[in-house]
């Protein structure tokens, strides 16, 4: 009977906190949506499926060589690219942008700004281990941009590809 | 010979009989509508789009079959000697139909035609690959996939005026893209890329 209370509060609580995970989703989703007709921004997308392609690619030359295999291995956890990029009403997008963003969902990695007013912001969000599932970069000033890599970045396989770069060049 | 095969013989011999000529003529037509059926396939989103804009004024359009494909790119591979155009070919030949539509300058085809088209192309299985938009210009890439193959792919180019269209239904599979990166990387890229970064080592100062 325990065991059942616990089945029912944990299948009315899971679509409670998927419906918050969603709804942050969706104001980065639906940012990107808002603009992506507008012709005042320069729009890049490339989809899961291309990832997807690149990742079952089979090269030869790459299986032969340390560093290439550590990217591939990287480019095949990658889901998705959106780039939006736009001249005018830099500083205002940029403030828009930020405020949709959850702080508890979201976390700042780096932070930059110059004298000449200039922003830039890396954000990741994961899930407390090493899966990084979004990486989030704000850029406010001359222009704005904003670039969102979906996938399942593993800080791990960033190290070894990082470790592998090192040593071919100490060798 | 078994009887059951001896008796399979006997029919088949019998459906090429004179008495049954009719029926053994539509018999051997059965592969050639198959071919021709097979080339033929386009997905309803992408043929209705084709024929309903491809007759507009200021619209060209050209379909090549596979057949000219084939027999193009055999016979340029044989006249080429450039090893890196041959290996074009090769890929290219994989190419079993290639629809194009061109229109310039004030184009017919309206960017709502075109969005439809897309939301039609994406309820028709097929998948965008890369989609780029700056200012009026916008390049779309999609993909439908059937198997291993890369069944069709579809690149459009639109702006305020032109519009351009191409549907390719090709027999490409990974595997094939796979090989001719690998030999680019071979003959251009990946031994200059290791030199110029053995070199980078190089000229790099110990500390």
């Amino acid at each position: 009977m325990k065991y059942l209370k616990v089945l029912l509060l944990t299948m009315l609580l899971a679509p409670a906190f998927s419906a918050d995970a969603q709804s942050q989703i969706n104001a980065i989703d639906k940012y990107f949506q808002q603009y992506v007709e507008d012709e005042r921004f320069t729009v890049v997308y490339i989809s899961p499926k291309l990832f997807q392609m690149i990742g079952k690619l089979d090269i030869d030359k790459f299986d032969s060589d340390r560093e290439s295999q550590a990217i591939m291995e990287i480019a095949q956890d990658l889901q998705g690219l959106r780039i939006l990029v736009s001249e005018d009403d830099a500083m205002q997008l940029y403030q828009e942008a930020k405020a949709k963003i959850n702080t508890d969902e979201y976390e700042v990695l780096m932070t930059v700004r110059d004298r000449d007013g200039d922003n830039v912001e890396f954000l990741v969000r994961d899930d407390g281990g090493d899966i990084i599932h979004e990486l989030l970069l704000l850029v406010g000033g001359d222009e704005f941009v904003m670039l969102s890599f979906v996938g399942a970045l593993d800080l791990n396989k960033i190290s070894q590809l990082a470790k592998t770069i090192e040593d071919d060049e100490n060798k | 010979m078994t009887k059951i095969s001896k008796a399979k013989t006997e029919r088949s011999l019998k459906l090429l009989s004179p008495k049954n000529y009719t029926m053994s003529r539509y018999f051997f037509l059965l592969p050639l509508i198959a071919i021709l059926l097979s080339s033929c396939g386009s997905p309803a989103s992408v043929s209705s789009f084709y024929q309903e804009h491809k007759r507009k004024a200021g619209v060209k359009n050209m379909t090549i079959p596979g057949w000219l494909i084939y027999a193009g790119t055999g016979i340029a591979h044989d006249l080429v000697d450039d090893e890196d155009t041959k290996a074009m070919l090769q890929l290219a030949k994989k190419v079993k139909r290639l629809q194009f539509m061109i229109a310039e300058e004030q184009s017919p085809i309206s960017p709502a035609d075109i969005q439809t088209f897309v939301h039609n192309a994406r309820a028709d299985h097929f998948e965008e690959l890369i989609v780029v938009r700056d200012k009026s210009t916008t390049v779309n890439v999609m993909v439908r996939e059937k198997g291993e193959k890369l069944r069709h792919l579809l690149f459009l180019i639109n702006d305020e005026s032109d519009f351009v269209f191409l549907n390719m239904r090709t027999n490409i599979k990974m595997k094939d893209i796979a090989k001719i990166v690998d030999y680019f990387l071979e003959k251009e890229g990946w031994d200059n890329l290791q030199k110029k970064s053995e070199k980078k080592k190089e000229e790099k100062p110990k500390v």
